[in-house]
């Protein structure tokens, strides 16, 4: 198979602290992070009894979705809000039979010899499901909430040794090692562990440190969408680091999108929820304190005092207000189903070889995107023609 | 109080013979070989784990409260099958074994509360002191302790702060939004801890942190001075620990049956060494070596299934409350205990440690 030939991944979110109900409605009323009342589709209770379900069941009808209507896959992210994507995805490997589970973890929280094993039985359970979301954390409190007192690039130089690490057991060869951070002695695995596949590894990170690490390790330098000059920017960064390491670096985007039959639907549903963004909110959520470039990159987007949705159109379809409507830290695509798609097909004209997607709610969403988006989607086929941004 | 009974998923295959190379319950068996017009050869969709779901399908169905999956450097993988078999049963308690150094201790709670939260509180910790070689005793005592501490910290409601020699947390707590904000989801049982170990510091340990101790010894006079050993640290200490016992079993409507089964077994792994068999033999039903036939536990009971019932009745005046118990093959023997053990313990209540 030639370069030109190979697909383009396409994952969806699956959400782990919750769903909103739409863009336009803010409190996560599936799930129990926000208290119940009536309408809330909060898994657990039905007439103050146990019912036996809770919101892993939803967790697994959103990736049955996006198994179904044709998506590679679902990232599910890890924060200290939200339920833990290991245990997650270990259930969800019995419930789905194609969808792979991009693991979302922070590698100091982990012995990497038990993180290597913990992969190794879900590969064998799941016929080798498993991708990795390798992320080093954002950094300030939140770190050390996490019991994590390690400093910012040191952070980086131990996801290094203990990406090393992980791979280094995984053959089942005798391995020794010797870091700053780790130690192991005799350290192969053994026994029907030995010898599973690798997992795809998506490496997040937008300082110099986290590239440096990217490029000796990453399958895929995974970025949240920005503005596409920016992206390219970065893009070429990550490309010549690991060029200077001879490697070849791949790119993957994540995305929300707003896809609507037309694009004035698209708009329309943003203005809706645009409407309960106050002054308060914005400032609330610029106010926490991060030490994560990635997040500071994407603040800039956002004018000081928007006077309306409208002012924080950075591109065409590329709205920097997303992540106001529902706290992520990320900027979107709204747009009518072709542009999406014409969106999707410009990441890949900037580089992008995977995608990851997400849209609100995610479970009725995952069914739109696949049904409307993806098959509009040109991927590689797409290359060979002019994009749009070439005559923005 | 009732009896509770684990029983023990096997974490690298399965089978009716004493030498696991002839096991075939797992697809990396390979020596076992059938004709390709008794079992389809081509790379199927089975893999190990649906064996697993279903021993623990089993274990539930039979009436076994939980399940106990050991740590195993070379088998299956606890905190991820154990999530996976939660998923695949309703109400048995899923007990993985690991050592305090797999996780940070935050990052262990928030694996624990959301088993918790998925599963409707079915986890149980059960802590392996045994490991890692690179680690001392003392080293992993300490570990230990402080991740139970830390895990039950940030387990609450308000911001935890640790300062440890292994972990150390500053405004811990599990689904924090914002500083000293969290996401008020349901609360969550802690699980219960068990540990294991005969000699001194693994009591201490034990009598100061753990909610059941478990025991590997067989025989009743041993066992009675361990108890009584434990209860005084437990007292010293100022707390209450439930007891438990490890035991391998191979029992058959006949004694006779059992000891022929036992011996077939031995066989398989000694053949011509009958002598070493007999030697192995404590009282008139218990009996040490299962661990080189197959089984987890090396200590255990041979005999009929009412001359085992009797037994564990007995183990039971000493005050032992929990059982986990192992038997090949697994699914089978789940099912033999289920008929025939089971309903005699549950008629026995085990009277409460005043």
């Amino acid at each position: 198979m030639s370069a030109y030939e190979v697909p383009i991944p396409i994952y969806w979110r699956i959400p782990m602290s919750g769903d909103m109900s739409s863009w336009r409605n803010a409190p996560k009323r599936r799930g129990d992070w926000t208290p119940t009342v009536p309408g809330s589709i909060a898994p657990g209770l039905r007439d103050g009894v146990s019912d036996g379900t809770s919101y892993l069941d939803y967790m697994i009808e959103v990736a049955r979705a996006a198994e179904r209507s044709g998506f590679y896959g679902g990232l599910l992210p890890s924060f200290p809000q939200t339920d833990d994507p290991w245990i997650a995805a270990s259930a969800i490997a019995r419930a789905t039979s194609t969808f792979r589970f991009m693991i979302a973890f922070q590698p100091g929280f982990l012995d990497p010899v038990e993180a290597a094993r913990m992969t190794a039985t879900l590969q064998r359970l799941s016929h080798d499901r498993v991708v990795y979301n390798v992320i080093t954390g954002g950094g300030g409190p939140e770190q050390r909430w996490w019991g994590d007192f390690t400093a910012h690039d040191d952070r980086y130089a131990r996801t290094s040794e203990f990406l090393d690490v992980l791979k280094g057991v995984r053959g089942g060869e005798r391995f020794d090692y010797d870091g700053r951070f780790y130690q192991v002695r005799d350290g192969g695995l053994r026994g029907a562990l030995a010898g599973t596949a690798a997992p795809d590894l998506f490496f997040s990170g937008s300082s110099d440190a986290a590239i440096d690490a990217a490029s000796a390790h990453a399958d895929y330098y995974l970025s949240w969408l920005e503005h596409p000059d920016d992206l390219k920017r970065k893009f070429d960064r990550v490309r010549a680091r690991a060029a200077q390491r001879g490697r070849t670096a791949r790119f993957a985007v994540r995305a929300h999108v707003v896809a609507r039959p037309t694009e004035e639907e698209a708009w329309r549903e943003v203005s809706l929820g645009w409407q309960r963004v106050t002054p308060q909110r914005i400032e609330l959520l610029r106010n926490r304190k991060s030490e994560s470039v990635g997040a500071a990159r994407l603040a800039a987007y956002q004018p000081e005092n928007p006077t309306g949705y409208e002012d924080l159109i950075v591109a065409p379809n590329i709205w920097s207000g997303i992540g106001l409507l529902g706290d992520f830290p990320t900027i979107g695509i709204v747009g009518s189903y072709e542009q999406v798609a014409e969106r999707l097909d410009d990441l890949v004209r900037l580089g992008a070889d995977a995608l990851i997607l997400a849209g609100l709610p995610h479970l009725e969403e995952a069914f739109r995107v696949g049904e409307e988006v993806l098959p509009l989607f040109r991927g590689r086929a797409a290359t060979t023609t002019s994009s749009l941004l070439e005559h923005a | 109080m009732a009896i509770d009974v684990l029983w023990t998923l096997p974490t690298h295959g399965d089978g009716r013979g004493g030498s696991q190379r002839r096991w075939n319950r797992a697809e990396e068996s390979r020596s076992v070989r059938f004709a390709p017009s008794i079992r389809d050869e081509r790379a199927g969709r089975f893999t190990y784990a649906d064996y697993a779901v279903q021993v623990a399908r089993a274990a539930e169905l039979a009436g076994f409260g939980g399940l106990l999956i050991p740590y195993d450097p070379a088998g299956e993988e606890g905190w991820v099958i154990g999530s996976a078999l939660a998923r695949e049963t309703k109400h048995l308690t899923i007990v993985p074994e690991f050592r305090a150094g797999f996780a940070s201790a935050v990052y262990a709670a928030k694996l624990s509360f959301t088993f918790q939260r998925f599963f409707g509180d079915r986890l149980g910790w059960k802590l392996d002191l045994d490991g890692p070689a690179t680690r001392s005793l003392a080293e992993r005592l300490t570990q230990s302790e402080e991740l139970l501490s830390v895990a039950e910290g940030v387990w609450g409601e308000t911001p935890f702060d640790f300062n440890g020699r292994y972990f150390s947390v500053e405004g811990g707590a599990l689904f924090a939004l914002h500083a000293g904000q969290q996401v008020r989801v349901a609360a969550r049982r802690f699980p219960t801890v068990y540990a294991a170990g005969e000699d001194e510091e693994r009591l201490a340990f034990s009598a100061a942190h753990a909610d059941v101790h478990l025991f590997d010894a067989v025989e009743t006079d041993v066992l009675r001075e361990l108890v009584d050993r434990h209860r005084v640290l437990a007292d010293r200490a100022g707390r209450s620990v439930r007891y438990g016992l490890r035991l391998s079993i191979a029992a058959a409507e006949y004694e006779s049956e059992a000891w022929t089964k036992a011996r077939r077994l031995w066989a398989d792994v000694h053949a011509g060494d009958d002598g070493s068999f007999e030697s192995r033999r404590l009282d008139a039903t218990a009996w040490r070596g299962f661990a080189q036939i197959g089984h987890v536990y090396d200590g255990g009971l041979i005999g009929s299934y009412r001359d085992v019932t009797e037994r564990l009745l007995a183990y039971s005046d000493l005050g032992i409350s929990s059982f986990v118990l192992d038997a090949i093959p697994r699914v089978e023997e789940a099912y033999r205990f289920g008929e025939a053990v089971l309903p005699l313990l549950a008629r026995r209540a085990v009277p409460e440690v005043v």
